[in-house]
C-alpha cells in the first residue's frame, strides 16, 4: 500500500528530510538492492541530507521524522540555556557518519584535525559556557527542560509509530498538487493511494485520510524519485521486527528484585519503631544485598542475572555503607520535648534527644552567686532551643554538624547553614544590667543535623 | 529451571554481595560491630575477583570447545559442580 512519504522541508528547500526517502520495503524487487532496507538501528549522522554536521538529520531518520523539527528545537534549546548546543556538539564528536568507522574525537585523537571536528569542539565548548551562566535561571532551565522532553518524547513516538510525524506542510503539498503530475516514474511498481477510490469525505479505502501522518501520501519529490531509480536503502514504513534475542537461559533479575525489595521492606518495617534510624535501614538493606547476592550466585547455575542486577547490588551496598556510618543516636520518630527545671539543682548534667525538637528552658533558674550552672544538651537531627534568663551571663560552647546557629540578636531569617559550625560565645546581660560576681551558665550544645537557637527570655 | 553451564563470576560476585550482606546484619543484630568502611573491599575485591572468574571460566570453556567440537552441545548444557 505505501511506497515513498513526502516531506519536503520547506518550500524551496532541497533538503527532503527523513521522510523523503521512500518507503519501498513491500516492494523489494523494485529497490534492487533491498538488503539495505531496514530503520536503522544504531543512530548515525546522516551526510546526504545535512546543513550542518548531520545530527538532526541522523535524528530525523532515527525517529522517522522531519529532521526540521529537530532543527527548530535544537535552535530554540541553544538560544535558551545552551544545552541544544551541547547536545548537537557532542553528538557531533561522538557519533560517526553512517559510511564512517570512526567519529570526529578519534580522528581529533589521530590528529586529522579538520574543520567540521574543530566545529563541533566549539559548539560543545560555546553550549557548556552557555549553559552554566544560565545555570542559576530555573525558569530556563525548565522551560528547556520540558522541550527537550518533548523531542525526545515526539521522536521516541515517531519511531514506534513507524510512521512520519505529522508534518503540515507535507500535508498541505499533497494536498495541494494533483498526485498525477508529479508522480514519480517508478510509482507503477508499488499500489498507490491514488489507485484507490476516493471517497467523498476526502479519504480514500485503503489508506489514511491526508491529516496527521499518512503513512501512504506518495512523494513526489524529485529526488527521492532518483533515488529509487537508483536502488538507495530505503527505510521501511513499519518498524523491523524485534531483533529475535539470542536463546538463553531465562532472566531472573527482575524475580531477585522483587525478592530483594520484599526482604529490604521487612527488615527495615518491622525494626522501625524500636532501633535507630541507622540500624533499622542497617537491617533492611543488608537482608535486600544478601538476597541480591544469593540471586546473583544462584544465577552462576541456573537462570540469568546480568549487569542490572549487580548494578543494583552495589547501589544497595552504598547505601548500606551510609546507613552503617549514621550516628546510633538519630531515632526514626519526630519527637518534641520540652525540658523545664525549676531550680538550679534540678538541672541535670546532660540531656539527649535523637530526632526532633528538643527546648531547655532555663527561664526559671537563676544561679546563686559565683555558681556555675553547666549542662550538656545534644539533639541527632533537628533543633535544639535554648532560652536562658534574662541578665545572666552564659559561656556557650555549640557544635552544628552541619546546620545553622541561631545567637539571640540574630534575625530568625538570618539562616546559613554549613558543616561543622563550632562557636564559642559569651553572652552578657544587657548594658547596665551587669552585677559582679554573678552566676553563670556553662552549656555544651551539640546538634547533628539541624539548628541550635539560644535566645532570651523576656524579662 | 533448566540448569546451564557453570558461570564461576555470578558466583563469586553473587557470594561476595551475600558476605557484605551478612556482615552488615550482624553487625545491626549486635553479634559483632563492622566499621562502614569495610564493604568497600569486600564488594570491590568480590566484583574483581568474580570478573577475573568469568574471564577465566569463558576462556576454558571456549578451549574446551574447541579441542571437541563434537562435543560442545554436551559440553555446554552439561551441569557443572
Amino acid at each position: 500500500m505505501t511506497d515513498q512519504q513526502h516531506a519536503p522541508a520547506g518550500p524551496g528547500r532541497p533538503d527532503p528530510g527523513p521522510g523523503g526517502e521512500p518507503r519501498a520495503h513491500e516492494e523489494p524487487a523494485a529497490t534492487g538492492d533491498a538488503a539495505g532496507v531496514e530503520l536503522p538501528q544504531r543512530f548515525r549522522r546522516d551526510r546526504r541530507y545535512k546543513m550542518l554536521g548531520g545530527v538532526c538529520a541522523g535524528l530525523g531518520r532515527q525517529c522517522d521524522m522531519d529532521p526540521v523539527i529537530f532543527r527548530v528545537g535544537l535552535a530554540v534549546l541553544s538560544a535558551v540555556g545552551g544545552l541544544g548546543l551541547i547536545f548537537y556538539g557532542f553528538v557531533w564528536l561522538l557519533v560517526p557518519f553512517e559510511d564512517e568507522e570512526e567519529n570526529e574525537v578519534r580522528k581529533l585523537m589521530t590528529g586529522q584535525v579538520d574543520g567540521p571536528a574543530l566545529a563541533a569542539v566549539l559548539f560543545a565548548l560555546v553550549g557548556c559556557g552557555v549553559f552554566l551562566s544560565l545555570l542559576n535561571n530555573g525558569t530556563v532551565l525548565a522551560f528547556a527542560t520540558v522541550l527537550s522532553l518533548l523531542l525526545a518524547g515526539a521522536g521516541y513516538w515517531s519511531r514506534r509509530r513507524g510512521a512520519p510525524a505529522p508534518d503540515p506542510l507535507a500535508v498541505q503539498a499533497a494536498a495541494d498538487a494533483p498526485p498525477e503530475a508529479t508522480a514519480p516514474p517508478v510509482a507503477t511498481a508499488y499500489p498507490s493511494w491514488w489507485r484507490d477510490p476516493i471517497v467523498k469525505d476526502g479519504t480514500h479505502e485503503g489508506g489514511t485520510g491526508y491529516l496527521w501522518g499518512p503513512s501512504d501520501v506518495p512523494d513526489r519529490d524529485v529526488r527521492a524519485a532518483v533515488n529509487i531509480a537508483k536502488g538507495y536503502p530505503f527505510r521501511p514504513g513499519t518498524p523491523p521486527a524485534p531483533r529475535p534475542r539470542p536463546r538463553g537461559p531465562r532472566r531472573t533479575g527482575g524475580r531477585v528484585f522483587l525478592l530483594a525489595l520484599l526482604a529490604g521492606g521487612l527488615g527495615t518495617g518491622l525494626t522501625w519503631d524500636d532501633q535507630p534510624l541507622g540500624t533499622s535501614l542497617q537491617i533492611g538493606l543488608s537482608y535486600a544485598l544478601v538476597v541480591f547476592g544469593l540471586g546473583i550466585a544462584l544465577s552462576a547455575f541456573a537462570g540469568r542475572t546480568g549487569a542490572g542486577s549487580v548494578i543494583l547490588a552495589v547501589i544497595t551496598a552504598a547505601l548500606l555503607a551510609v546507613s552503617a556510618a549514621l550516628p546510633k543516636d538519630i531515632g526514626t520518630h519526630w519527637a518534641r520535648t520540652t525540658w523545664s527545671p525549676a531550680s538550679a539543682a534540678t538541672v541535670r548534667k546532660s540531656y539527649d534527644l535523637g530526632t526532633g525538637e528538643g527546648t531547655l528552658d532555663l527561664s526559671r533558674i537563676r544561679p546563686a552567686e559565683g555558681r556555675t550552672v553547666s549542662a550538656d544538651a545534644e539533639v541527632g537531627i533537628g533543633r535544639l532551643r535554648i532560652v536562658l534568663p534574662p541578665g545572666v551571663v552564659a559561656r556557650l560552647d555549640i557544635n552544628a554538624g552541619i546546620g545553622d546557629i541561631q545567637l539571640p540578636g540574630d534575625t530568625s531569617k538570618d539562616v546559613d547553614v554549613a558543616p561543622r559550625k563550632h562557636t564559642r560565645v559569651r553572652l552578657g546581660p544587657a548594658a547596665g544590667e551587669e552585677k559582679k560576681n554573678a552566676g553563670s551558665f556553662d552549656l555544651r550544645l551539640r546538634v547533628g543535623a539541624g539548628q541550635v537557637e539560644v535566645i532570651r527570655a523576656a524579662s | 529451571m533448566p540448569r546451564h553451564e557453570f558461570w564461576p563470576g555470578r558466583l563469586i560476585a553473587g557470594l561476595a554481595l551475600a558476605t557484605a550482606g551478612i556482615t552488615y546484619a550482624g553487625d545491626a543484630g549486635g553479634w559483632w560491630t563492622t566499621p562502614w568502611f569495610v564493604i568497600i573491599p569486600i564488594v570491590a575485591g568480590g566484583l574483581c575477583l568474580a570478573g577475573a572468574a568469568g574471564v577465566t571460566g569463558r576462556a576454558v570453556r571456549r578451549r574446551r570447545r574447541g579441542r571437541t567440537p563434537a562435543s560442545a552441545s554436551s559440553a555446554s548444557s552439561e551441569p557443572s559442580a
